[in-house]
């Protein structure tokens, strides 16, 4: 909620649905599950945040495919077959999105070679440039 | 003289990956103008259903739709924007064009026969969708949208939002002409 | 005639951002004291006329001056005057005016204040600031002016303002959060300086850091600003959505802590010297294209700007000007400032160095997590789109965020050059001690064990010991700057607490109540004792009252505006230490019934409390010594000019 905001066509408002569950656990997976996916005609916001139309009857449905014993995967594809996968706000690993999910691993194995080439350095390197040049000036070589 | 490049290098690499960057802003720049949302349902065939028709309250399936080209255009009476495409639905409905297939999201059946009433019905048929189950299973963003249906029951094009004459003659109407060939 | 002469007082301020950016480089190039004199002398003349633009626009807002097209379109008669005042920058023109006069006053007091630096320096810092704000006021003037008339058409009421900026929020937090945007535009006016004067050395780094600290202390408290203003005025209780915009003002929030990290390496050690110019480069850029991201209409946001293109474009340019520009000035002149400088095993300078590239690589994450779809879509082609969300910024940002809290808690007890082992043997113990308060957590919560809270809340636990000890261990030889890292660090810790425990133990459970029924969260009894309908000159609704425990009541809301049409929900929040309890009333349900939705989060408030602590933190190490008293050395003994 940061910068101004003002093309703001569909407010971001609360979702309640009043939906009845059985157990504790499955409240938590309800309310997991529709904060992974995206409210299509919303911008940005997903399925737990906002009240508009589509939110609302997609949120029954995931609510109705949990009671019929659909498994999360099972869910997902559901909606990424009506939707695309422009409704997955995690985005899966394909081809297409394996530089998504793999650079951050690449950065942090680049970071800790180059840090380690850094420590290496320090280790082998005794003498620098500038210590060459005291030794030379004290033993009075030129 | 390697370690001199090696740090001419480095120091450039900040300059290209900043060229990068600017590279992935110019192209979402350019991206930007004409935002599409995506059509996951576009030849796929037209979702199974079963509900009743919003003015003479009879069963309705997906089987009554197959057999021609058919406009199904998503609808509500609270839907503001729906009266911007009205006009066109009213036009394409009178010249004989195309047999329009209205889905009624969301709504009150009263007010959305009052508002039939008063605006003129372009529709062939009316189904209900109380609940938004058809329209969930369309993969359908909001109010208004549109869908072209082949005669086999194929999702041919889909328009989000308000259907435009520019939409229509782009996207729906060569369907047509390819039809009559 | 105001809004004309609002028109040409901005005008005004671009000649003096000329003069200032000439007067600036070629005083500093020629040695000239007096023209450089002449430089400060305008800064002066420009913060007068862009205040003047600014409070001209102002009037026009108190007037209901609807003959000005900026004013008819975010303002309305009805609307109370600090609102209209807020109203000023509520939308694109008339933020980016204040904008500009933000950057007039950072110029005018880096002029000032900043008489002691060598003359070539000041010159050069000057100058660069002075090209930003042509930019920006060449920008405003010719495709965003907030002066603009409607005739002859003039309306007899406004727009009105969106409800949702009709707030406190509204009034505060984007002026902080461009004082911290354009804070970095001095750091960045004094990387240029540096590499145009060819000398960066411990002095310069002493000279730049308390901008800095400034700098980072507005931006971070815009940042808890909105957090805590979308937390209470969206209605479900989020705090932080990882939505471009949010991301867009977190990248340079993050850039700048790297930097002043960096600057501490670079003060005392004359170490990573290449690296902090880098930096603020980095920092300036990214709040660039921030402003680039926000007002240009690229990435779909519930907080853009409306979208124009050519603005965007302009905008663009700016950007590449700035970044490119001083980015090839990198290039050229930065191995200039080469040295090399001693370290080894653990110590300061390596843990800075992982904090550094930790800060780095998490940055770099968020930048291609809300760049990758506009690649992905043009790669694959506009039929398959791709959303980048929240689920995959916390998958990559929490082990980040881990690691970096490891290394954080080793740092009081380092030294530079190298630490020895048994000092971080010693801190390593408490680790398990923490790491048992840690476990203990889930017992007060009554809750079930999270492995990953767990850890995050051992780590945070740990890094508070352990500058505890440092601080007290030096409890003889304390500054201020010590104080200050320490203070930041352990309110890292508090925050890291806080986000920890509120994303997994936040208990929520709607409910469709009838009048005198009552829900049970997390161990409350929460009644619905009444609904009352409610109205005001803009809007109607419902507001009900919940009791709760004690003789405690909470009044949530539900509002209709007609003429935007538009739903809001007043949530009625119970703040406390350790819980929040969040109602958000629905309003009737169809079967007589009110829906409801009740949440505790616990641990809530620590999230903004840390962040503001580290705040002042940033401020402790200011006020050290060492900035004002060698500032003054400086200049009678090193540059006796």
């Amino acid at each position: 909620m940061l910068i101004v905001l003002v093309s703001f066509t569909l407010s971001m408002t609360q979702s309640i649905d009043g939906f009845v569950f059985e157990h504790e656990s499955e409240r938590k997976r309800f309310a997991r599950l529709i904060e992974e996916f995206r409210c299509p005609q919303c911008v940005n916001t997903n399925l737990a945040g906002s009240d508009a139309p589509i939110a609302q009857d997609l949120r029954r449905t995931i609510f109705s495919l949990m009671r019929e014993g659909k498994s999360d995967q099972e869910i997902r594809n559901y909606l990424r077959e009506r939707y695309g996968d422009f409704i997955l706000f995690k985005p899966r690993f394909t081809p297409g999105t394996w530089a998504l999910w793999g650079t951050p691993i690449v950065l942090l194995l680049i970071a800790t070679w180059f840090l380690m080439g850094i420590r290496e350095k320090r280790n082998a390197i005794t003498l620098d440039l500038n210590d060459i040049q005291r030794v030379k000036e004290i033993s009075g070589i030129h | 003289m390697e370690r001199r490049l090696k740090t001419r290098l480095l120091l450039v690499t900040p300059l290209i990956g900043f060229g990068i960057l600017v590279f992935f802003l110019g192209i979402g720049f350019r991206l930007g103008k004409h935002n599409v949302h995506p059509s996951a349902m576009l030849n796929d065939p037209f979702p199974e259903f079963s509900s009743v028709t919003l003015l003479d309250d009879e069963a309705i399936t997906r089987q009554d739709l197959i057999g021609t080209f058919r406009l199904v255009n998503v609808w509500a009476s609270w839907c503001t924007a729906c009266i911007e495409e009205h006009n066109l639905l009213l036009e394409l409905a009178r010249s004989g064009t195309i047999s329009i297939i209205g889905i009624n999201y969301r709504d009150q059946v009263q007010d959305a026969k009052m508002w039939l009433y008063e605006r003129g019905n372009p529709y062939e048929t009316v189904v209900v969708d109380a609940q938004g189950e058809i329209c969930v299973d369309l993969g359908v963003y909001g109010a208004p949208e549109s869908f072209l249906v082949d005669a086999e029951g194929i999702i041919r094009a889909k328009q989000v939002g308000v259907l435009t004459r520019t939409a229509w003659m782009e996207e729906f109407q060569p369907w047509l002409e390819v039809k009559a060939e | 005639m105001i809004p004309e002469l609002g028109h040409f007082s901005a005008f005004l301020g671009l000649m003096s951002a000329v003069g200032i950016a000439l007067f600036g480089f070629f005083g500093a190039n020629q040695h000239r004291a007096s023209w450089v004199d002449m430089s400060i002398r305008l800064t002066k003349v420009q913060v007068a006329v862009l205040a003047l633009s600014f409070l001209l626009l102002i009037l026009a807002f108190l007037e209901d001056d609807f003959s000005v097209l900026y004013v008819a379109n975010n303002s309305n008669t009805a609307l109370p005057w600090y609102y209209k005042i807020a109203g000023v920058w509520g939308a694109h023109e008339g933020s980016f005016l204040l904008w500009t006069l933000v950057t007039a006053v950072w110029t005018v007091l880096v002029a000032t204040r900043a008489r002691h630096i060598p003359l070539k320096l000041h010159g050069y810092v000057l100058g660069t600031l002075g090209v930003l704000s042509f930019m920006f006021l060449a920008f405003l003037l010719f495709s965003s002016n907030p002066f603009e008339r409607l005739v002859p058409n003039v309306p007899i009421q406004g727009a009105d303002l969106n409800p949702v900026l009709q707030d406190i929020g509204q009034i505060i937090h984007p002026p902080m959060l461009y004082i911290g945007y354009v804070g970095f535009g001095v750091t960045f006016a004094f990387g240029i300086a540096a590499l145009a004067t060819g000398k960066i050395d411990s002095a310069w780094a002493r000279w730049v850091r308390p901008w800095v600290n400034v700098a980072w202390l507005f931006l971070t408290i815009g940042i808890v600003l909105g957090s805590w203003w979308a937390y209470y005025e969206l209605g479900w209780g989020g705090w932080w959505f990882w939505d471009p915009v949010e991301n867009a003002s977190f990248m340079p929030w993050l850039a700048g802590t790297a930097l002043i990290h960096s600057l501490s390496a670079t003060e005392k050690r004359g170490a990573f010297k290449n690296w902090t110019i880098l930096l603020t480069f980095l920092t300036f850029t990214l709040v660039l294209m921030g402003a680039f991201l926000v007002r240009s209409g690229v990435l779909s946001s519930v907080h853009a700007f409306a979208v124009d293109p050519q603005r965007g474009l302009i905008l663009l340019t700016i950007f590449i000007l700035v970044a490119g520009g001083s980015l090839v000035l990198y290039a050229f002149r930065a191995h200039t400032l080469n040295t090399q400088v001693q370290y080894w095993g653990v110590s300061r300078e390596l843990l800075l160095l992982i904090n550094n590239a930790l800060l780095v690589v998490a940055l770099f994450t968020i930048l291609l997590g809300t760049l990758y779809p506009l690649g992905h879509e043009w790669f694959v082609g506009g039929e398959e789109k791709l959303s980048v969300g929240e689920p995959y910024f916390n998958a990559m940002f929490v082990p980040i965020m881990l690691l970096l809290s490891f290394a954080l808690a080793i740092a009081p007890i380092s030294r530079w050059k190298h630490t020895p082992m048994r000092l971080v043997l010693n801190v390593l113990i408490f680790l398990g001690g923490s790491a048992v308060v840690a476990l203990l957590l889930p017992w007060i919560l009554a809750d079930g064990v999270h492995l990953g809270v767990s850890c995050a809340v051992a780590l945070a636990i740990w890094i508070i010991v352990t500058h505890a000890i440092a601080c007290y261990r030096q409890r003889k030889a304390l500054t201020l700057g010590f104080i200050g890292m320490s203070v930041a660090h352990v309110g890292f810790a508090i925050a890291v607490i806080g986000v920890a425990v509120v994303s997994v133990y936040t208990e929520s459970k709607d409910a469709r109540l009838e009048i005198g029924e009552s829900i049970e969260v997390s161990g409350t009894q929460f009644e619905l004792v009444s609904v009352q309908q409610t109205e005001s000159q803009n809007f109607i609704g419902e507001r009900a009252r919940f009791d709760f425990g004690f003789q405690q009541s909470l009044y949530p809301e539900r509002r209709y505006y007609p003429i935007r049409e538009q739903i809001t929900h007043e949530a009625a929040i119970a703040p406390g230490i350790f819980k929040d309890r969040y109602i958000t009333f629905a309003g009737p349900m169809d079967d007589n019934t009110w829906g409801v939705q009740i949440q505790n989060k616990p641990f809530q408030r620590w999230i903004w409390f840390g962040a503001v602590v580290a705040g002042i933190a940033a401020l402790i190490a200011m006020l050290d010594k060492r900035y004002r008293r060698l500032s003054q050395r400086d200049l009678e003994t090193k540059y006796p000019e």
